[in-house]
């Protein structure tokens, strides 16, 4: 894990295969979830957001968590590839995040009327969304990339004590947003059709995280490597491909 | 006739989830279009500079 062209050759491999199987398990989820699954008794066909809200949002949450336990062994360790994995994964974990907000507002208007309210669990999603944008940006005006990658991996450490009050939000005060959906603890309240689908985005969203996530990094690694000769030869190769 | 109507109006809320819907394939491809474009004018900038030197 430690030397960047051994992680580089070892994706190249099997990353196309990430990105095949997000759109099959994505596209299987997604089309049970919309069309074939029931109607809500309350809320008819308007929750069939959930299939794209929910995981989004356990996305946004677990992407954070990556980040800090790779800005950990960045931090702890000098593990360089981990570095750039928390680089990598930021723009990716502000996406999902902004993805929950906006699908969570879409939601929110049909169901309660209003397109944003200050709800603890909005306020605090929304807190998640700028320890993103604060990550992307601690990154883009550092001069010096090993003090960029100290700086954005303690800020993913700090940052990661959102999660347990973005988690908790729903329980802590008094809001208009549901309790979890899903919870370790206690067995779903949805009918399995759907549930089924639902479990099926989760882990198609967690597919096309890692495959975006490789994508990323490989790429960072090609710049932050450019002058090593294993980057040219890797360059010389493609093009000798191509022409 | 009628099911395919009841499949994409979703009894009137169909802007809602198809807007969703919309929103996260536009985040997905440009989540995917950002790096091969960075990968390109990498490859772009090697191909200008560095194939003479190499």
């Amino acid at each position: 894990m430690g030397s960047t062209p051994g992680f580089f050759n070892s994706t190249t491999r099997y990353v196309s295969w990430f990105g095949l199987f997000a759109f099959l398990i994505l596209t299987f989820g997604l089309i049970w979830g919309i069309f074939f699954s029931p109607p809500d008794y309350k809320q008819g066909e308007v929750y069939r957001i959930i299939y794209i809200h929910v995981p989004s949002a356990i996305l946004a949450e677990s992407v954070l968590i990556t980040m800090s336990i790779f800005g950990f062994l960045n931090l702890v360790w000098r593990v360089k590839i981990a570095g750039m994995l928390v680089r990598s994964a930021a723009p990716i974990g502000a996406s999902f995040t902004f993805l929950a907000l906006i699908s969570g507002s879409i939601w929110g208007y049909p169901t309660w009327g209003t397109w944003w309210v200050w709800d603890a669990r909005l306020t605090s999603t929304l807190l998640l969304f700028f320890i993103y944008a604060s990550i992307i940006g601690l990154y883009s005006f550092s001069d010096n990339q090993l003090k960029g990658d100290k700086s954005i991996s303690l800020l993913s450490i700090v940052g990661i004590a959102i999660i347990p009050i973005i988690k908790k939000s729903v329980d802590w005060w008094q809001t208009l947003h549901q309790p979890s959906t899903f919870s370790l603890t206690s067995a779903p309240s949805m009918s399995p059709e759907m549930y089924i689908p639902l479990a099926i985005c989760v882990i198609g969203f967690y597919f096309i995280y890692i495959f975006m996530l490789i994508q990323r990094l490989r790429v960072e690694i090609l710049y932050r490597e450019r002058d090593t000769r294993w980057v040219g030869l890797y360059f010389q190769n493609k093009l000798e491909k191509i022409s | 006739m009628n099911l395919i109507t009841d499949l994409f109006i979703l009894n009137g809320y169909g802007y809602y989830v198809y807007s969703v819907l919309g929103i996260f394939i536009i985040i997905i491809i440009l989540n995917i279009l950002v790096p091969f474009f960075r990968f390109k004018r990498l490859m772009k900038d090697f191909e200008e500079t560095k194939l003479s030197n190499f």
